[in-house]
């Protein structure tokens, strides 16, 4: 922590960054914390606590100065931003953390967050600096990654589809899942077009089930599971796992996984027809 | 085909989406060879198959079409070079997308068609309003 | 002053039979069902479904009477398309009946909701069902409800309901019969109103003795014990308006729509045709195309003034207009922020503020 407030005192003393933005808690909770000048830099702390994804803030101050506190997860964000060519490297500074698991906030007994069990980031794979982790290190759960969406495609389709209709009957249209994912950062959003109008814009399972289904395909080779969607959701929507699934497709059909590498295409954008012809014996007439 | 229609049986409304260049010519010349096909597809033109586009499923699928069907140049043929394959990646990823959401496959398909393919056409046309046949109605939505 | 008559002491089992009496008459059940670790109020037919230990629903109660959608009027022909066989259908088109196109509101007993919620209602009822513009849709809805309120036994730490005159866990305003938990299988009801007395018709319950009463008392104290927050809006709010602490406040709003959405009292709405409907649906005053005009302007384009937004409208523009705040306390908006925004901070650093020039 020391180590985090210092690096942060000295960006700000030599005018680096404008702002550094990280964690600080207030009222036993942890919540983001801007940091325009080195006296007000104490207040930053990491620890299990620290969920957010910060490099969502990016979306307000584009063309300026900032340091970001960024964990692996997080980081990968900034990759995708890069390749999208949505910000200058010249503009940010990562200070990466090196992170053994967050929590999960919706648990009764606070154990780790889901994506913690497969993380493959403990050290970011983009940074400017690094703090290194304090306390003991826990290796994550090897294991089968994607096994519950493999589970769920083992279903029938009509039980597939109560499950999410049911999910979807819940949904109230808030948007939070749009406005947190640093992924979403369109300036005009597709449901907010009514001319002409793609996606309804009222809650109802047809406008839910739009919604959520093209939002799931507009982040297919984007998404970093960093799974702050499903921690806003205050219906407790599983969105994470529209999101594994593509991300599972992702890998299996283009071995494509966002924000390893800023220099590359996205998968979605890209195409290998030697590579590609294969889809064409299952899925093309 | 007239003929075997019953009062009862169920026809699915079903919408094509094609390409100008291979698809829809070849559709066209499925018409000037006077060749029978099952008439439940509504054709619509698009400039390029990339024009595929996840929201044209969405709606179509939410506004109780039975089945959509993309049609596009093969590939290596685009007219404008790598449409096709661009359309390919998302087709792919959209279509598993909406299995794994619980809708049947046999509602969302796609096809390489070529301007002379005409008994081609007649034969996609017939095979996936069978399939759509098969599966029934599209109720979720309504 | 309620008289003793109307307290009356029954079994959870008796509570459930006359709930289940309630849906055999054929009027919608609205209670509490367990969804996902969450808790919604919901139609129900099977008293056995509701949930009896929770703190509170995520939706607040008003989407019961002012829908998250609702149609206003429909205008469609009144048919499916018709099938490709049937071409003469086409022409035909049945007309649906044009006047009073809604089809007829049913009578529902909304079982479950806490005093907050049920005060919400009274504080609702202001802007949509004044003097001069009546809303309609809201006034059958209003008539048609009967609210049954479930005293709060453990409030959270994000409630802060006694901060309001008539507000409490234990209050009694805008509901028609209170239910208080007193022991393990023993509720205390208190009918309040007509439409109270019409579901308890049955006047053999036992009336409470003295001990139960005190029972109650206490449960009372230390249910507002719990209640650790309070709503303190400064005085001169209306002159802070330029003050340079929203910006900092609101930066690390998302601009999302939950605390307006979960808000028990927030009633902005969009009313858009959708098909062959006509409809309105609620919009929160956190997006920027909440003040798009035809033009295409935008006026409140910046984070910081949507933010403050939300804070004029709930205590000064609606206490100038109404006389009172646009709040009850129930504190989702707190609970549910993902950014874990707490607007009683916000007051209160806003009010340390001074005015900029």
């Amino acid at each position: 922590m020391k180590e985090l407030i210092d690096k942060a005192k000295e960006l700000l003393k030599e005018k680096k960054v404008e702002t550094v933005i990280g964690y600080r808690e207030i009222r036993g909770c942890v919540v983001p914390a801007y940091v325009d000048s080195p006296c007000d830099a104490d207040c930053l702390i990491f620890d299990k606590r620290c969920v957010y994804n910060l490099a969502n803030y990016l979306k307000w101050f584009k063309n300026k100065n900032v340091a970001l506190v960024l964990k692996g997860c997080d980081a990968k964000s900034i990759n995708v931003w890069l390749q999208e060519f949505q910000i200058k490297r010249e503009n940010i500074f990562i200070i990466g953390v090196e992170c053994y698991g967050v929590m999960n906030e919706k648990s009764a007994d606070a154990g780790l967050s889901d994506k913690c069990g497969h993380c493959e980031a403990h050290v970011p794979n983009i940074y400017d600096a690094v703090i290194k982790h304090q306390g003991d290190k826990k290796e994550s759960v090897q294991g089968e990654p994607f096994k519950d969406i493999q589970e769920f495609e083992k279903l029938p389709h009509d039980e597939r589809w109560d499950f999410w209709k049911k999910q979807f009957e819940k949904c109230i249209k808030c948007y939070a899942c749009r406005e947190i994912c640093p992924m979403c950062y369109c300036k005009e959003c597709i449901v907010e077009r009514n001319i002409p109008q793609w996606i309804m814009s009222s809650p109802s399972v047809k406008g839910n089930f739009e919604w959520n289904m093209v939002r799931a395909f507009h982040l297919a080779g984007r998404c970093v599971e960093c799974g702050e969607c499903e921690r806003a959701c205050p219906v407790n929507i599983p969105l994470m796992k529209l999101n594994k699934k593509l991300i599972k497709e992702m890998k299996e059909l283009f071995d494509y996984s966002a924000g390893q590498k800023e220099d590359v295409k996205s998968a979605i954008d890209d195409f290998y027809p030697e590579k590609d012809i294969k889809i064409d014996d299952k899925m093309i007439r | 085909m007239e003929e075997k229609k019953e009062k009862n049986g169920f026809e699915p409304r079903l919408v094509g989406i094609l390409c100008r260049w291979c698809s829809y010519q070849g559709a066209d010349l499925a018409g000037t060879s006077r060749l029978k096909y099952e008439p439940n597809m509504t054709v619509l033109r698009v400039p390029c198959s990339a024009r595929m586009s996840p929201l044209f499923l969405m709606k179509g699928l939410t506004s109780d079409i039975d089945g959509i069907l993309f049609s596009g140049c093969h590939p290596g043929d685009c007219h404008y070079i790598s449409g096709n394959m661009n359309a390919r990646r998302r087709f792919v990823i959209f279509k598993k997308l909406l299995e794994f959401a619980g809708m049947e496959p046999e509602r969302i398909q796609m096809s390489w068609c070529s301007a002379s393919e005409d008994k081609k056409w007649a034969d996609i046309v017939d095979s996936v309003t069978i399939e759509v046949k098969k599966t029934g109605p599209n109720n979720k939505f309504k | 002053m309620i008289s003793e008559m109307k307290k009356f002491i029954i079994s959870k089992n008796e509570l459930k039979k006359i709930l289940a009496g309630i849906v055999a008459e054929n009027i919608k059940l609205i209670a509490p069902v367990s969804r996902d670790n969450a808790f919604f109020l919901e139609e129900v037919s099977d008293a056995e479904k509701i949930a009896w230990d929770y703190s509170n629903v995520v939706k607040p109660v008003k989407e019961h009477i002012f829908p998250m959608r609702e149609v206003l009027l429909d205008f469609g022909r009144g048919t499916d398309p018709p099938a490709l066989d049937e071409p003469e259908a086409r022409s035909s088109g049945k007309e649906k009946n044009p006047a009073g196109n809604m089809p007829p509101v049913k009578e529902q007993v909304i079982f479950g909701l806490r005093p907050c919620d049920a005060r919400s209602l009274l504080v609702l009822d202001k802007p949509f069902l004044q003097e001069k513009y009546v809303d309609s849709y809201y006034k059958e809805r209003r008539e048609k409800t009967t609210l049954i309120a479930m005293a709060c036994l453990n409030p959270e730490k994000t409630c802060l309901c006694s901060s309001f005159e008539n507000g409490g866990p234990f209050s009694s305003a805008g509901s028609d019969v209170l239910c208080v938990q007193t022991g393990q299988d023993e509720f205390l009801v208190e009918i309040l109103s007509e439409k109270g007395e019409k579901i308890f018709k049955n006047p053999s319950f036992a009336q409470p003795s003295g001990e139960v009463l005190k029972k109650l008392e206490n449960l009372k104290a230390d249910s507002e014990a719990k209640i650790c927050k309070a709503l303190k809006v400064p005085e001169n709010l209306r002159e802070l308006f330029e003050a340079g602490t929203w910006e900092t406040e609101s930066l690390s709003c998302i601009a999302c729509g939950i605390c307006r959405y979960l808000s028990a009292t927030c009633y902005c709405f969009n009313i858009t045709d959708e098909f062959e409907q006509r409809l309105r649906y609620w919009i929160p005053c956190s997006f920027k195309n909440y003040t798009k005009m035809t033009s295409g302007e935008i006026s409140r384009e910046k984070k910081s003034a949507r933010f403050k937004h939300w804070y004029f409208h709930k205590f000064s523009y609606h206490k100038d207009n109404f006389g009172e705040y646009l709040c009850v306390g129930c504190g989702r908006c707190i609970k549910y922020c993902p950014v874990k925004i707490d607007f009683t901070e916000v007051l209160g650093k806003i009010g340390n503020s001074k005015q900029e020039q």
